[in-house]
């Protein structure tokens, strides 16, 4: 749709505040199963978004036919004014103010994926799966591919206008093994917002992701128990973003006095060493924008800052409702979905102590690499790690698999003994709020010791 | 338009199959017992399968604008497309005799949506203020049309109507979550029984038992909310493409007496206005019953066509994009499961209790689907669950994590309940008590 004419129907608008945001989509999905091609797709999706604020009440409205935007419009409008009444004073809604924005925000892709030919694109996914399939102990595979490029056109009322070009790639492996005795599965991959050059070296990957998936096959479970725990930079960086990042998330605080009380700003919550931030300008992460979701300007807000908890994550919404400065956190998964809260890229800080340091200072634990799955409910966390080993008297020693991780996070934060200085990132991750699953959220990390994790097994 | 598409593609391609659907939701929230948003969303486009020299091509797409580009990438798609050497089908021969749709759904105002909500947050209120209380409610209509070059011509309305609670308190210094949903076909969902069921949890939440380290050998009852964790190999292993690729943990055990004599799985989708309830699936193949397990031997596992093509055996019905509640014309169909139901036993759910000198009865878990499917071994955190002494629940118990496999607990399922929960949903089941899990505190 022409700029013009969305810019006109906002005007007539007659709530208090409406956006408008449009998605076209192209992408493409290729998928092996084993050695079979399970799916070749590309797909088209576009659609557009309304949404009004009439009395402090929200009305959202999506839909596929652009035409209809004039209609979506008067029928939001129309739905907010209908439940206006019924929020109590103190829930309505109100937003913070931001400058309007005009502008156009382009892309520059290592190799643009969309002008790479399907076939030579199936042919770098054959060639990742066979590396997998060649290793004798792998019994299936899936090797998925996915590329997506998104223009996005953001407007508002208040003048804001935005074009945005948002790219993603990625390369996702999962190796089975299988023995008489056991099955198990190993996952790799890439995933990136900078092009399909990134994709086109993962031989060494991929073969490592078979090897790992074999090597498990004579992987002990660990004995249940208390344990002391180093944990890589992926499951570092995860177990911040799960156990931790949600909290930080202002609408769960804004809406709930008690968890309010437990965030309070300024409260010692981890150990001195620890400094957590979110950063969604990061140069060159899945999770970086220039705006977020509402046209705010994405920025490094520290969370934790030596221990001390000092910044959340706010929607012009939450940081009008706790009087705070906005941070740029308003996204959406897509058009089928209104901004909410979320993290951008999250990571833990360096420290001081080299991953030697780590090891040798532990007499009997256990290594855990990797992200399987994590879920929390308020201080409570689980994640498992996909691999793990034992260590003991200070040395990497027996592989271990189905290592599942368990605690309370604040008890967590506190028995963090030490902090690494070798800060990776993960950009697989995808994460999942209130329906909206799968957002680009990367995390970093170094790596971590904790004492008294419960391992479950 | 579509008139336009169907005679370009009839022209164009020997075999192909057009999947059109229009689907509106209003899902509208209570968020800390207000609501501030109200939403409608219409979702419409089609999928196109077409195949040629035994390849298959598939695009999908919201927009009829471009058929000539649509055309193009189906002929891209299908040079590359992958294998697959079926037929779409034309011997759909059932009559639509399954109820789908309920018009009382369609026709819910969103005032009366809006209302239901607020008697669940002013129930909730009304036994502690405290309680912050979210509620999602969700009315959804389904317009499935599917058509084929073989002269398939099937369409099915579809309507549901879902429901999730979720209460926080923070007691003493501590949080407690719980969360629980329901859905139906029909307009009939016992909104406010799952709230009185919020409130139980809460009320039996209120003490807290500390396991003894030392005395950990209990049995454990799974209440139907929590049993998922359970049934997600069974899912994985039961699903032919797993059989195709030699993953599923049951290959060449059709036939077998693998678990115990008391466990019967059926397929139910004869259910009338349950979430899954449907005619035909995905590719238009008539949908009826099926045994997965019976009396604790294998019976059947699930295809669509193309894997049963592939496999040389008979297609199930259980092809479907994504699933069969909410089709996604984005996914091509692959094999999922309509609803699965364990058949009940003999001894009423309240006596699995009463008969439990000591044990743990789960409500909820942390970590669903983080274990390993495939060869079933599970380890999670108990989020919400019960210490159960002398035939009465006790207290909850905290940092407790229970560990096993779920291909052994059904080996030796000590009883199974003589009423079955969310008969509606897509896994049904009464209550399950296993004596071969472990616990770790
Ligand atoms: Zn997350």
């Amino acid at each position: 749709m022409e700029k013009q004419a969305v810019q006109n129907l906002i005007q007539k608008s007659k709530a208090d505040f409406t956006e408008v945001r449009i998605q076209d989509k192209a992408y493409t999905i290729i998928s092996y199963k084993g050695k079979d091609l399970e799916h070749i797709q590309s797909l088209r999706d576009i659609g557009g978004i309304v949404r009004t604020l009439v009395a402090g009440a929200w009305a959202v409205s999506t839909f596929n036919n652009l035409n209809d935007l004039e209609k979506e419009i008067e029928k939001a409008t129309k739905n907010a004014r209908t439940i206006a009444h019924n929020v109590p004073e103190d829930k309505k809604v109100s937003l913070k103010e931001v400058p309007p924005v005009i502008d156009e925000v382009k892309t520059i892709l290592d190799k643009d994926f969309r002008i790479v030919p399907l076939q030579e694109k199936k042919e770098l996914v054959e060639k990742y799966n066979d590396i997998i399939l060649r290793n004798k102990h792998i019994a299936s595979t899936t090797t998925h591919y996915r590329d997506e490029f998104s223009h996005i056109y953001y407007c508002n009322s208040e003048g804001t206008y935005i074009h945005e070009e948002r790219p993603d790639a990625r390369i996702r492996f999962v190796a089975t093994a299988k023995n008489a005795q056991n099955i198990q599965r190993a996952l790799g991959g890439v995933a990136t917002s900078r092009g399909f050059r990134p994709l086109e070296t993962l031989e060494q990957e991929a073969h490592e992701t078979a090897q790992r998936a074999a090597m498990l096959l004579h992987a002990q479970p660990p004995k249940g128990g208390e344990y002391t725990v180093i944990l890589d930079p992926i499951l570092a960086g995860t177990f911040i973003h799960e156990a931790f990042g949600h909290f930080s998330e202002a609408d769960h605080i804004s809406e709930n006095k008690k968890l309010k009380d437990v965030m309070q700003l300024g409260r010692s919550i981890a150990v001195p060493a620890l400094n957590v931030i979110d950063d969604g300008s990061r140069e060159g992460l899945r999770g970086t924008h220039k705006y977020d979701d509402e046209g705010v300007k994405t920025k490094k807000n520290y969370l934790i800052h030596n221990g001390k908890l000092v910044g959340r994550l706010h929607s012009r919404q939450t940081a009008a409702k706790m009087n705070e400065a906005v941070t740029g956190n308003a996204r959406a998964l897509s058009y089928h979905y209104e901004p909410i809260v979320r993290m951008t890229n999250t990571y833990i800080d360096r420290g001081e102590a080299s991953f030697e340091d780590l090891l040798k200072s532990t007499k009997r634990g256990i290594y855990a690499k990797s992200f399987f799955g994590g879920n929390t409910a308020f201080e409570l966390f689980t994640f498992s790690s996909e691999y793990a080993f034992m260590i003991e008297d200070g040395k990497i020693t027996t592989p271990l698999c189905d290592v599942v991780l368990s605690g309370n996070l604040f008890k967590t934060l506190q028995n963090i003994e030490l902090i690494a200085n070798d800060l990776g990132w993960e950009e697989n991750g995808g994460c999942g709020k209130m329906g909206q699953v799968g957002l680009p959220t990367p995390t970093g990390s170094p790596h971590i010791k904790i004492n008294n994790v419960i391992v479950g097994g | 338009m579509k008139e336009k598409l169907v005679d370009i593609l009839t022209k164009t391609f020997r075999e192909w199959e057009l999947f059109s659907i229009r689907k509106e939701k209003r899902p509208i929230q209570f968020a800390s017992g207000a609501c501030t948003m109200i939403k409608e969303s219409v979702t419409e486009g089609f999928a196109i399968r077409v195949i040629d020299k035994g390849k298959i091509g598939f695009f999908a797409s919201t927009s009829l604008h471009n058929i000539p580009e649509i055309i193009e990438q189906l002929k891209t798609n299908l040079v590359f497309g992958k294998e697959g050497a079926f037929e779409f089908t034309d011997n759909y021969t059932a009559d639509n005799r399954i109820q789908t749709y309920d018009p009382a759904i369609e026709n819910l105002s969103n005032e009366k949506i809006i209302f239901q909500g607020q008697e669940v947050v002013n129930k909730i209120a009304e036994y502690n203020s405290d309680i912050d209380i979210n509620v999602y409610l969700e009315a959804e209509t389904n317009d499935i049309h599917l058509l084929n070059s073989r002269g398939l011509n099937l369409s099915e309305k579809k309507s549901l109507y879902s429901c999730v609670i979720e209460g926080t308190l923070s007691d003493q210094g501590e949080i407690i979550n719980v969360y629980k949903g329901g859905a139906s076909g029909a307009y009939d969902l016992a909104i406010m029984e799952i709230a009185r069921e919020i409130i139980f949890v809460f009320e039996y939440s209120k003490k807290k038992v500390r396991l003894d380290r030392n005395n950990t050998k209990v049995p454990i009852i799974f209440h139907p909310d929590a049993i998922d964790v359970l049934f997600l190999p069974i899912f994985h292993a039961f699903n032919g493409h797993n059989m195709y690729l030699g993953t599923s943990p049951l290959l060449g055990k059709e036939g077998l007496q693998e678990f115990s004599t008391h466990l019967t799985i059926t397929e139910s989708p004869q259910t009338h206005h349950a979430t899954f309830s449907r005619n035909f699936d995905d590719e238009g193949i008539a949908i009826r019953e099926k045994y997965l397990v019976k009396n604790g031997r294998i019976n059947e596992f699930l295809y669509d066509l193309n894997t049963a093509h592939n496999m040389n055996t008979t297609v199930t019905g259980n092809g479907f994009r994504s699933n069969a509640s909410s089709p996604n014309m984005f996914m091509e169909p692959t094999i999922n499961t309509t609803g699965l139901s364990v058949k009940e036993g003999t001894i009423k759910n309240d006596d699995i209790i009463k008969n439990t000198k000591r044990g743990i009865i789960i409500y909820s878990l942390l970590g669903v689907g983080q274990g390993n499917i495939i060869n079933g071994n599970f380890s999670n955190n108990i989020q919400i669950g019960f210490y159960i002494e002398n035939g009465e629940i006790v207290g909850r118990v905290k940092d407790i994590m229970i560990a096993g496999n779920s291909f052994e607990c059904f080996k030796n399922i000590d009883c199974i309940g003589n009423k079955r929960f969310h008969e509606k949903e897509t896994l049904s089941t009464p209550y399950m008590q296993f004596s071969n899990i472990n616990v770790v505190c």
